[in-house]
């Protein structure tokens, strides 16, 4: 009997001991997701952290597709077939609302990979950068803070009114650099415009001297960004800023004195031969500063209509393999005589129909469902062009450089061209014609928006849409009505 | 050898002699009433030998010829002994304990004198779910608990089964009951990934089943913490009593047919739909009288020339008469030591429709052991094996129901040979399927299996004083399996695919407790139990999925790993912990005044780290007023009761990880794993906090022949769990937060009246009711949320349609009306130029049961029904079949030949236009039903075989039945499409026919 007594007693001992040790049950690890708390804890999760990164900005409302579509359509040289509001057709039309798809998925996304980066930066400086070590982590922080700036800079093409109006004195975009992990962080004011490039060049400046010189494959060189990635963009940026004499001295350190143009240092980015290699398989030329690389992997590509080649080409019985929502606007570019026949860039054309129905399509992008064409963010003929027009509009005069600039660009396509000082009458005449030059040269890359932009010029009619001056509603696009809702010191445009 | 074998036969004739010595006695053990009592233990005085009754109240003893007294106890009754010296049958009448005052039901971790619960509780015996044709328990619970609604979505074999107590009370997290099982939590619910249906307790077998209780107010569930805001649902399996070992046999076979359909709601005609077609064709300018015809042939028949026009009858060729039978089997007994409970039972049921059915398979033991006089302990173990078929619902291509009213009267499921019909001309691709070719060419199954057991240890330390310790597992696995054919079907497009998803739930529990009791006053008037008890539980999920395509130009070849490319091989998990520390006491002052409480801190790894354990008490009193001595006049009340009771639980339906702020990896790049912030947490996440308000009175009259109770409650939820948007500039879009509120609030009456007794006759009634009332308190910034057809809007019903008003048809030329607004001014026949206006509600204003149950001789009959009132439910696919023309080239059903067809004509079917006519398919309150029901649940007539007769073969009880399941249902609504029992929400899904089943068995027991 008092075996049972002693046994009992020992039992209900070790239960209350073991009782008080259940409380760590209730601290929960998921297994398909990380904690925030461990994301930075191995390297090799920070590494898929940098990554994740990427794959926000690959997503299909920004880079790996809509960012880019809305910023040819915003132009003039397309035409909406579908009448699809899910497609843009109110982006085309410059008069998108504030809850519109666009208007509010791109805002949603463009913040998620901003918050998606703040939150990095915040993890490594929290204790990720120890397991990392220096020279990893200076390359990841610096990845995190150019992708962040992408971002800024993004959103302030369409958000935002250009650099030029007032000298960025206008409202800008809540300017969040810290990480948001939960709530109780709604609120906060637009920065002006000045303010948010001021970032923009910050973070740009510090990813220039945080990245790797280059990878070890051309893979990765395309795919993930180097130093000469935060130049090109600084170019670009700097551009739409019209501070052109930063674009010289950022341009001057990848783009060598004369001709061939190349970068002399980091990843030697150059043109190619022919500018049809650098849309094909593997896309990872040396003129490819930056692509979104997409597979036939699920979630490793731009997703339902989202897809640059859905909406450019035609569907398949005329020869596509899209949805044909936006043929080319044939009194557009493509209508423009110095842009010859036997041009490369216009074997990127399509022609379909004829009499009424005879259209024309952009075929630049052409892999089939799921659609697998890499997304360019920045060519190096874009820095050349920027290049060559900052010198010009710096001296103001007919720079010989930056005809020869000009030349590469146009040559490269087109034998049969060959600009010399001579051909051009005033040095308004060689920026028009390099401003000609770039809607060739990136048609369908999604720059058309922002050089009208930066120039502060009326977006010219097309179609049955109507032209819009730079004082007109519809200009740029109204706030997020989310943003609006939720973020009570948030104004509108 | 031979020595050994000589004294085998010596031992065999003593044994022999000893037999014959002994004497065999029958008897009858009744009640007050004469009502025989079951299970009562029969012990001959002194000894060890002893049985218990049967279900009838008989018992057969073989008794030594020194035995001179029975003794004879049962639960609630007084312990009788009787005199059986020189006698060979005995009639025992039992006396109740007085008033009841010992009797003791189930509570939350262990059990309580009856006349001592201050909550609303309500016991269903074993008897009432037993052998009955329901795939699962929570489908036996209709109709038998006031203010418990338990809807079918599916009739599917082994579907799941929703329940609610008191309403809906949450929004977003879960609203089922939890549902514990000899004291251990379980998974309960449809944990199906890849089939469309499967319910965890279907390998649970009803037979096993001891007593059913579920839990309704703060008094009696509050002490599970966060977890009772739903209601707790206690279920207590069988175990053995001392005495000879008893078995038991169940066989019953049966079948199972739709149970309700509606004429309206038939298919039409290859000529009904060629004369609507036609029409419809001219009406949308298609087509010209003089052309139609030819149009017609062309378009809508079958590509085989059959030597007589096709004409097939899809609905019938997808539903079927299907087979029904249950087969169990169980030995229990002991002695006052040990005792025992065995069981296995086999269940088979055959679905209305093509491809369903489902097999349990299950075993169940229980064994228990006095130690010493102060230790107890024991051990069950409950297993189950589950097969099911259920194909698909809703749109699914595949899905059998959707086809027999999609699918057109001209084509023919087979070709001329007698071989499939598949052929794109009849059948193409991505439209709706064959489903009989699809039904015989693919695969749509999972396999279930079940093992719920504990250990339990019990200590009596002091004669006041009893430790118990349990631990139980409650393990459970789902292997689904999916083939689609490469020929035709789902699989077609990909060449063939296959998939196997595996979901393991393991899931333990540890309780302990110390029960405590003592007087406090020297007179014994005051009284005070007192339990203190701890309990941890992990559960965690495992799944494995996989997916393979490009399968070789065969039907036999089935499984993943014959596909050629792999296409899904994923794992995951999710576990959930709880830990909980719990007390509950009850004073009781000379059985007259009784006051409870119940406190649990309760900890949940699903909670934010700043509110990851909370506290939730319940206080409650009763009143017998029964037991004053200003009553003791009243003779005709025999029994009065006041009860109230408050207090707070919480419900933790949500998901395991919702309060954490995560990473998740699929952002992918470059091919390589990339990782992403997923989720942004919420560190103050916590549970939804109920509170619920109880008062109840329990009155039983004239001699215990006429008892009800009547109860009113009120629970307010609040903290509801509700995704909070937030600005799109922090990165997330929404966050989860604790911010709506509800409330429910209602009345239950239940109804128990014996108008008949006598020896031969009894006649038992019994009627209950419950009335609830949802309202919304609180939302996001009060704003309405829109969730499909329903608006969530503070101030109303949580499941209110939003919906334009239908208008009837414009009699001059047919075309569908709407009115304007919700005041009904105006019409229009521009359904956009119509608003949407609150329309009443798919949860039912009251439902109930009623039954009368008749025993005359050995004969009886019962029939119990179960009704539903003030609900609206939704024909969700009706636009198709019924939308004007709306997807003319699916068939249509018989109630749209009753469209309009000439100016003047009154009808509220509106002119039949190819294609549709003017959004008369869109929703609106013309797809809305009244979903009024009453159904004839169950109705039984049984027989005993008289005792006479049985005696002889050493058979203790034999009775005969018939049995019919759903086989009457009346609905207010003519117009009713399907089954008015349609899931929680009310939505037809075109899901697999509710089935009505006849059954006759045989219950024998020795």
């Amino acid at each position: 009997m008092k075996k049972y007594k002693y046994l009992s007693v020992l039992a209900l001992g070790a239960s209350l001991l073991f009782a008080s040790c259940q409380r760590n049950l209730l601290n929960p690890v998921p297994q398909t997701s990380i904690s925030d708390a461990s994301a930075f804890s191995t390297l090799s999760r920070i590494q898929a952290s940098v990554l994740g990164l990427y794959g926000a900005l690959k997503n299909g409302n920004l880079y790996g597709g809509r960012y880019v579509i809305y910023g040819d359509i915003r132009g003039e040289d397309f035409i909406n077939q579908t009448s699809n509001l899910v497609t843009g057709s109110d982006v085309w039309a410059l008069n998108p609302t504030n809850s519109a798809t666009a208007v509010v998925n791109l805002w949603a996304q463009a913040y998620y990979t901003i918050n998606s980066c703040n939150i990095f930066i915040d993890g490594m400086n929290a204790g990720g950068s120890a397991i990392a070590g220096p020279t990893l982590s200076a390359n990841y922080i610096a990845e995190a803070k150019l992708i962040r700036a992408l971002c800024y800079y993004s959103l302030l093409q369409y958000y935002a009114r250009p650099y030029a109006d007032g000298n960025g004195s206008k409202p800008g975009l809540p300017l969040r650099l810290t990480g948001i992990k939960g709530v109780g962080q709604s609120n906060l004011a637009r920065s002006t415009v000045a303010d948010v490039y001021a970032q923009v060049i910050k973070d740009l400046n510090d990813a220039e001297t945080g990245l790797p010189l280059n990878y070890s494959s051309a893979y990765n060189n395309t795919t993930r960004a180097h130093r000469n990635t935060a130049i090109a963009l600084k170019t670009r940026v700097y551009l739409s800023m019209q501070n052109y004499s930063a674009v010289i001295t950022e341009a001057n350190k990848i783009v060598s004195a004369t001709a061939p143009f190349t970068a002399t240092s980091g990843v030697a980015n150059a043109l190619q031969a022919d500018i049809t290699q650098v849309f094909k398989t593997p896309y990872t030329t040396t003129e490819s500063i930056l692509s979104m690389p997409m597979t036939s992997t699920a979630g490793d590509y731009p997703g339902t209509q989202n897809q640059l080649a859905y909406y450019y080409t035609p569907v398949a019985s005329l020869g596509g393999v899209g949805n044909g929502e936006y043929s080319l606007n044939a009194n557009g570019i493509i209508a423009d005589p110095t842009w010859l026949p036997t041009d490369a860039r216009r074997s990127f054309i399509l022609q379909t129909g004829s009499g009424s129905s005879l259209k024309y399509w952009l075929t630049k992008y052409k892999a089939p469902s799921p659609y697998t064409d890499y997304v360019p963010v920045i060519r190096y003929s874009e820095v050349l062009l920027n290049l060559a027009e900052a010198r010009v509009r710096s001296t103001n005069t007919i720079d010989p450089q930056a005809v020869a600039l000009l030349n590469a660009v146009r040559n490269r396509s087109d034998a049969a061209t060959t600009y010399t000082v001579a051909s051009f009458a005033s040095a308004n005449d060689l920026i028009n014609a390099i401003l000609k030059e770039r809607r060739i040269e990136f048609l369908g890359e999604g720059l058309r928006n922002n050089d009208l932009m930066r120039l502060l010029q009326t977006i010219p009619a097309k179609g049955s849409a109507q032209s819009k001056g730079p004082n007109d509603v519809g200009y740029i696009w109204p706030i997020s009505a989310n943003e609006l809702a939720l973020n009570n010191l948030c104004t509108d445009n | 050898m031979r020595k050994l074998l000589m004294l085998l036969m010596c031992a065999l004739l003593t044994v022999g002699q000893l037999w014959a010595q002994n004497r065999t006695i029958h008897g009858t053990v009744l009640d007050e009433n004469g009502k025989p009592i079951e299970r009562a233990s029969v012990v001959v005085k002194g000894t060890k030998i002893g049985t218990s009754t049967e279900e009838n109240g008989t018992f057969k003893l073989t008794v030594p010829p020194t035995a001179k007294y029975l003794v004879i106890t049962a639960l609630n009754f007084e312990r009788r002994e009787v005199f059986i010296e020189g006698k060979n049958e005995v009639e025992i009448k039992m006396n109740p304990l007085d008033s009841k005052l010992d009797e003791v039901v189930v509570v939350a971790y262990g059990t309580q004198k009856k006349n001592t619960v201050t909550g609303s509780q309500v016991s269903v015996k074993g008897a009432v779910v037993e052998n009955k044709p329901f795939t699962s328990v929570d489908k036996a619970l209709q109709g038998a608990v006031a203010g418990l609604q338990s809807a079918a979505a599916s009739g599917a074999p082994g579907s799941s089964q929703a329940i609610r107590i008191r309403g809906i009370g949450s929004i977003s997290a879960s609203a089922d009951p939890l549902w514990v099982i000899d004291g251990i939590p379980v998974n309960s619910g449809d944990v199906s990934r890849l089939t469309t249906t499967a319910n965890l307790l279907s390998t649970l077998n009803p037979d096993d089943i001891e007593d059913i209780t579920v839990l309704k107010d703060a008094a009696s569930s509050s002490i599970y913490g966060s977890r009772a805001a739903n209601g707790v649902i206690l279920v207590t399996t069988k175990k053995g009593r001392p005495g000879a070992t008893r078995f038991k046999f169940d066989a019953e076979v049966g079948q199972n047919s739709i149970a309700y359909k509606n004429s309206a709601y038939q298919p039409l005609t290859a000529d009904q739909y060629g004369t609507i077609t036609k029409e419809g064709l001219i009406n949308a300018g298609q087509a010209t009288p003089s052309n139609v015809d030819a149009i017609y042939n062309a378009n809508f028949l079958s590509v085989f020339t059959y030597p007589s026009p096709v004409n097939t009858d899809w609905l019938s060729a997808v539903t079927r008469v299907g087979g029904q039978q249950q087969y169990n089997l169980s030995a229990s007994g002991g002695n006052e030591k040990t005792t025992f409970f065995l069981s296995g039972g086999m269940f088979k049921q055959d679905g209305t429709t093509i491809a369903t059915d489902f097999t349990r398979i299950n075993g169940n033991a229980r064994i228990e052991n006095r130690a010493t006089n102060k230790l107890t302990l024991g051990f069950t173990l409950n297993g189950g094996v589950t097969d099911q078929n259920t194909p698909l619902n809703g749109g699914a291509f595949g899905n059998p129901v959707l086809s027999a009213f999609f699918l057109l009267p001209t084509l023919s499921p087979y070709k001329p040979d007698g071989t499939l019909n598949y052929l794109t001309g009849d059948f193409p691709n991505a439209s709706t399927y064959n489903t009989v070719a699809v039904a015989a060419l693919d695969k749509r199954n999972l396999h279930g299996l079940s093992l719920r057991g504990s250990v339990y240890a019990e200590y009596k330390i002091l004669d006041n004083l009893r430790f118990k310790t349990q631990y139980g597992v409650d393990y459970n696995t789902l292997e689904e399996n999916q083939y689609n054919n490469p020929f035709y079907g789902d699989g077609q497009s990909s060449g063939g695919r296959a998939f196997a998803y595996y979901t393991r739930y393991t899931n333990w529990d540890w309780v302990n407790t110390l029960d405590f009791k003592q007087s406090l006053l020297r007179s014994g008037d005051l009284n005070l139990n007192l339990k203190v008890g701890y309990e941890s539980q992990l559960s965690k999920g495992y799944f494995v999925s996989v997916q393979n395509s490009n399968f070789p130009p065969t039907t036999i070849l089935t499984v993943p790993a014959i596909g050629a490319t792999p296409k899904t091989a994923s794992q995951t998990a999710s576990d959930y912990a709880f830990v909980g520390a719990f007390s509950s006491a009850d004073l009781n002052f000379k059985d007259k005044y009784i006051i409870t409480g119940s406190f649990r801190n309760d900890g949940s790894s699903r909670f934010g780290l700043n509110r990851r354990y909370g506290n939730f008490w319940s206080i409650g009193g009763r009143w017998n007023i029964d037991r004053e001595r200003f009553m003791q006049n009243i003779k005709f009340i025999n029994q009065l009761v006041l009860r109230s009771s408050y207090g707070t639980n919480g419900n933790a339906g949500i998901g395991n990880y919702d309060a954490l702020p995560l990473y998740g990896y699929g952002s992918n790049y470059i091919g390589n794993p990339g990782s992403a912030p997923s989720q942004a947490g919420n560190i103050d996440l916590t549970w939804e906090i109920n509170k619920p308000f109880n008062v109840g009175l329990d009155v039983t009259i004239l001699k215990n022949r006429v008892s009800f109770t009547i109860e009113y409650y009120k629970r307010n939820t609040t903290s509801l769990l509700l995704a909070a948007p937030v600005p799109p500039s922090t990165g997330f879009t929404s966050v989860t937060k604790n911010i709506g509120a509800m409330e429910n609030k209602g009345v239950e009456f239940t109804l128990n009246v014996v108008p008949i007794q006598s020896r031969d006759f009894r006649w038992n009634l019994n009627f209950n009711i419950a009335a609830n009332q949802n309202r919304i308190t609180a939302l996001v910034n009060n704003q309405d949320i829109l969730s499909g057809v329903f608006i969530r809007r503070v101030g109303y019903d949580f499941q209110t349609y939003y919906a334009r008003i239908y208008a009837g048809v414009d009699p001059a030329n047919g075309d569908p009306l709407w009115y304007t607004d919700a005041t009904k001014q105006a019409t229009t026949n521009n359904y956009g130029a119509a608003q949407r206006a609150l329309y009443q509600s798919a949860s039912p204003k009251f439902f109930g049961g009623f039954g009368n149950s008749f025993r005359f001789k050995n004969f009886s009959f019962s029939a119990n029904f179960y009704y539903n009132f003030g609900n609206y439910l939704r024909d969700t696919w009706g636009s198709y079949y019924n939308g004007a023309g709306f997807g003319g080239g699916f068939n249509k059903v018989q109630r749209i030949m009753k469209r309009w067809t000439t100016p003047g004509q009154i009808t509220d079917i509106p002119k039949y236009v190819y294609g549709g006519n003017k959004s008369a398919q869109s929703f609106s309150t013309f797809y809305l039903f009244k979903g009024d029901f009453i159904r004839l649940r169950d109705i039984e007539l049984g027989y005993d075989m008289p005792k006479s007769l049985l005696g002889k073969y050493h058979i203790g009880t034999m009775r005969f039945y018939v049995r019919g399941t759903n086989l009457w249902t009346w609905v207010a609504d003519s117009n009713m499409p399907f089954d008015p029992e349609q899931g929680v929400s009310a939505q037809t899904n075109l899901e697999v026919f509710i089935p009505k089943t006849v059954t006759a068995g045989v219950n024998i027991s020795f």
